[in-house]
């Protein structure tokens, strides 16, 4: 096994700003104060405190990948949540319904001590650390996010997993009050809800494999999940399923909503592989948001030295 | 009538145009002194300029696909006659069309024509626009007067180009929501209009 000196996923912030980079973003933010508030210019140098959300305390990790967070207006503007709409520039604008308190996780199946445990007890129960990961949609585009959260098997060693544990399914809130496309199921376009996804449990309790409870160190905003998500970052986006509130341990395989909509096209695992095409769009390359030019996309989208042990001898070709 | 139809043949243009600015260091200003100025509704900089760019694009052709297809059906049924303007109607078409799969040929494949040929055969939505361009530019190139009246006939390949059209915006979506539903609904029904009058 591969022991790991520096993991990909701990990222630092680049603590020396060049002195001409540093005039730039001066004259920018002039810029940005005339147009008036509300970020017209989306360069990401809106002081981080002014974001929406509570702060949260946690622990940022250094950025040995040298990764460049996307912007907070284009992570949190730019979300696939039909349960609030299709389009992308919906959540934002829909997703006030969401109502993330209370919120609980039951947890069930094949563990030790099925358990419902509330967000204040997860919060208090869990150090948060911050990940900057990237994220790759099926759709063709990327971003990266610094997450905060802490690993999913934290929470299932809590609830302890016996012989039988072989899956993970997730499943996000149902409540058509909060999310009112959920009323509207197979209406042009619209997926079977609740959104259900599930991981093998080797992914699952993968150091990489994130319950997350927020992004640039405050919490989840509802269009991207709040007030808990996954983040599988090896995984297309559809993967890491948001807004959860229920875990169940199986020991058999899990299903995945997208997967059950169309499985010619999205299988269980849905691993980030350039080699393996959707059928109908390439998989070589991607869009990474506010860019003019793709960028090529990386087997298991960066993170193989964490994550391609597990897939040893499949045929990723068949297993998609 | 034709300054109407060429005034909003660059709507589109300069709403691309005013996307895209607040890129560039320069151009910025000049978009955000329109959003300042009653322009909010625009927005700003698309999260996803490529995909913004070649769907606004590929939208626009079949926005005059739309208006060029109704112009027969208009005088068959209500009596108004714009068969004048079908000509620069189905221009502007392949105009998008145009700038369309250049943007695509350009962003996508890299400006490599292997490239090109080796999407068309894997996927079959590309093939699809690709056939289509290629019917709009025969059909673009044989409006001239010179050639129209030798190469009438083909012209009724438009048919054939607005099923394709229907099927490349269909199969180049995740999911087919209800405004691609609407603009294949009415291409679909465009057709049928023309096709039960012969």
């Amino acid at each position: 096994m591969k022991i790991l000196t520096k993991p990909s996923w701990s990222l630092t912030e680049n603590l020396v700003t060049d002195e001409s980079i540093y005039k730039e973003r001066r004259s920018l933010m002039k810029v940005a104060a005339i147009a008036g508030a509300g970020a017209i210019f989306s360069s990401g140098l809106e002081a981080k405190e002014n974001y929406p959300g509570r702060s949260l305390d946690f622990q940022k990790n250094r950025n040995f990948s040298d990764l460049k967070p996307s912007d907070y207006k284009q992570i949190t503007t730019y979300n696939n949540f039909y349960e609030f709409s299709l389009s992308k520039d919906g959540p934002a604008k829909l997703a006030h319904t969401l109502k993330p308190e209370p919120w609980t996780i039951e947890i069930t199946g094949e563990v030790e001590k099925p358990m419902i445990i509330d967000m204040g007890k997860i919060l208090s129960n869990f150090p948060l650390e911050e990940r900057i990961y990237r994220f790759r949609c099926v759709e063709g585009w990327s971003m990266v996010v610094p997450w905060v959260g802490f690993e999913l098997s934290y929470l299932l060693k809590k609830a302890g997993l016996t012989s039988k544990s072989k899956y993970v399914q997730f499943q996000t809130k149902f409540d058509p009050e909060m999310f009112p496309e959920q009323k509207n199921e197979g209406f042009f376009g619209n997926i079977p809800f609740p959104y259900v996804e599930g991981l093998r449990i080797d992914e699952a309790m993968n150091p990489l494999t994130l319950l997350s409870v927020g992004l640039y160190g405050k919490t989840l905003p509802k269009q991207n999940g709040a007030p808990i998500r996954l983040v599988v970052p090896w995984k297309y986006g559809f993967k890491s399923i948001k807004s959860i509130t229920k875990i169940h341990v199986t020991d058999k395989i899990t299903r995945s909503t997208w997967n059950e909509t169309n499985p010619r096209e999205y299988g269980f695992y849905s691993n980030v592989n350039p080699e393996v095409a959707h059928p109908r769009w390439t998989q070589a390359k991607e869009r990474p948001l506010g860019a003019f030019f793709k960028q090529k996309t990386l087997m298991f989208n960066g993170y193989g030295d964490e994550v391609a042990s597990m897939y040893k001898g499949m045929d990723l070709k068949v297993n998609f | 009538m034709r300054k109407i139809i060429w005034l909003l043949a660059f709507l589109p243009l300069l709403y691309i145009a005013y996307k895209l600015a607040w890129a560039f260091e320069y151009p910025h200003y000049v978009s955000a002194f329109i959003y300042e100025h009653g322009g909010s509704f625009l927005g700003t900089f698309p999260n996803d300029p490529l995909k913004f760019t070649a769907d606004r694009l590929g939208i626009s052709a079949i926005q005059f696909l739309i208006a060029t297809l109704s112009i027969t059906p208009l005088k068959s049924y209500l009596k108004i006659n714009f068969i004048k303007y079908k000509r620069l109607l189905g221009l502007w078409t392949f105009a998008y069309a145009l700038m369309h799969s250049l943007f695509f040929f350009i962003a996508d494949n890299e400006g490599s024509l292997s490239m090109m040929i080796e999407d068309a055969y894997k996927r079959p939505f590309v093939f699809f626009g690709l056939s289509a361009f290629v019917i709009l530019l025969i059909m673009a190139v044989t409006s001239h007067k010179k050639l129209f009246s030798k190469f009438l006939k083909w012209h009724k390949l438009v048919y054939l180009a607005t099923v394709l059209i229907a099927l490349h915006y269909m199969m180049s979506q995740k999911v087919i929501g209800m405004d691609v539903a609407i603009y294949v609904g009415v291409l679909a029904g465009l057709l049928a209009l023309r096709l039960i009058k012969r």
